[in-house]
């Protein structure tokens, strides 16, 4: 007969995610992961194989995590350039100072793994097209091109205050965007 | 001291700098490629024919290697363009040049990527990289409000804020490139950052250069 799962693997996955946020990805090992849940490191050798695919099943917990976010957030957001601008702040409210590193470290995991790197890939493109089409109508310029623009500012503005960590991010997502559409020239309305 | 001893002397000086130049150089390069937490110590002395020891004669750490490689390569791939224009230059077409060489500077930006990952989880990366983008950010405002009215800088322009606009889209870029996602063209990406730099000039209820269409 076999035997119930005292912890799931989604609850497993969760505290490799732990481990990866505080130590990094390289700190993520069957014994570092055993001994935060107080299992035995051969099962969960059994439950998920290698190390690699630990690794990689946690960070795929973490993107289908941001991709439910990001489809809440595109359906909250209104239009236009204000509605672009709400919606990755809400977006950045994932970025807490003790959990920032999230992003950054799924997205230098990306680097290595050919499937992680297509999810981010798809993850930028929707909001970088959710962007444009909220854009679209802006008579004066917005539209092509401004969508990787401004996902590009977003993520700077969270990598330079991951360095600096003043303030609190969602203020800081919101002025920096903010100034950037108006000095572009592109309405908010 | 002699004057061959002097000789002597200078030339260990020299092959020192050398040596650390050449250092800095290989480890900004692994790093970037292979990745910071990837790449030890001991790699970077196998690639450079050096033994660990002499790495520690020069850094005290990985923290400091990947700070200084950084900073050097910040100073001479982004800031030799910006600060201290020459008196005829005009910071737009500086900008906008700047930006259109987006290109050349792809390593430097993997390189900050890795440097901001490994801040996350290292207290000491993250102090000497936010002393050295510091420095860098100040060094950059300073020349700008510098050279503010002959440049044609409204008065009520927050410099700064610029300044960090401009160092948040690299690192942004940064961070974009890290997945494989370029800039659709190089053109439209200096196109934008020639419209933004323009509105520098105009008070904040005019900030609104209209589009250059080309």
């Amino acid at each position: 007969m076999v035997r119930p799962r005292t912890i799931s693997d989604e609850a497993l996955l969760d505290s490799a995610l732990l481990i990866v946020r505080e130590s990094g990805p390289d700190s993520l090992s069957f014994g570092t992961l055993a001994a935060r849940v107080g299992l035995a490191g051969s099962t969960l050798v059994q439950r998920f194989g290698s190390k690699a695919n630990l690794l990689r099943a946690a960070l795929l917990l973490a993107w289908d995590r941001l991709d439910a976010d990001t489809a809440r957030a595109l359906e909250r957001a209104g239009d236009g350039g204000a509605g672009a601008i709400e919606m990755l702040v809400m977006l950045s409210g994932q970025y807490r100072p003790d959990t920032f590193a999230d992003q950054l470290l799924i997205l230098r995991e990306d680097l290595r793994d050919p499937v992680l790197r297509a999810r981010g890939q798809a993850w930028l493109a929707v909001l970088s097209d959710a962007i444009e089409q909220r854009l679209s109508g802006d008579a004066r310029g917005g539209g092509a091109g401004l969508g990787d623009l401004i996902v590009t500012q977003w993520q700077g503005t969270l990598t330079m205050w991951g360095f600096r960590r003043r303030g609190a991010i969602k203020t800081e997502v919101r002025r920096s965007l903010t100034d950037l559409l108006d000095r572009l020239g592109i309405t908010r309305d | 001291m002699t004057e061959r001893a002097g000789s002597q002397g200078r030339r260990s000086v020299e092959d020192a700098r050398a040596t650390r130049s050449r250092l800095l150089e290989l480890a900004g390069d692994l790093f970037a490629e292979r990745g910071y937490l990837q790449t030890s110590i001991r790699d970077l002395a196998t690639h450079a024919g050096v033994t660990s020891g002499a790495i520690y004669g020069h850094f005290r750490n990985k923290a400091e290697l990947l700070a200084e490689a950084i900073n050097t390569r910040t100073a001479a791939l982004l800031e030799a363009d910006t600060i201290g224009l020459p008196r005829n230059s005009d910071y737009i077409e500086t900008l906008t040049r700047q930006a259109a060489r987006v290109a050349k500077r792809r390593r430097l930006r993997a390189l900050i990527v890795q440097g901001a990952s490994a801040a996350q989880t290292d207290l000491e990366t993250r102090t000497r990289l936010r002393e050295e983008q510091r420095a860098h950010i100040d060094e950059w405002v300073a020349g700008f409000e510098r050279d503010r009215e002959r440049l044609g800088i409204d008065s009520t322009m927050d410099v700064e804020a610029a300044v960090l606009y401009v160092w948040a889209a690299e690192l942004g870029l940064g961070v974009l490139e890290s997945v494989g996602i370029q800039p659709r063209t190089i053109r439209s990406w200096a196109d934008i950052q020639n419209r933004f730099a323009r509105s520098w000039q105009l008070p904040p209820d005019r900030k609104r250069p209209t589009p250059r269409r080309s």
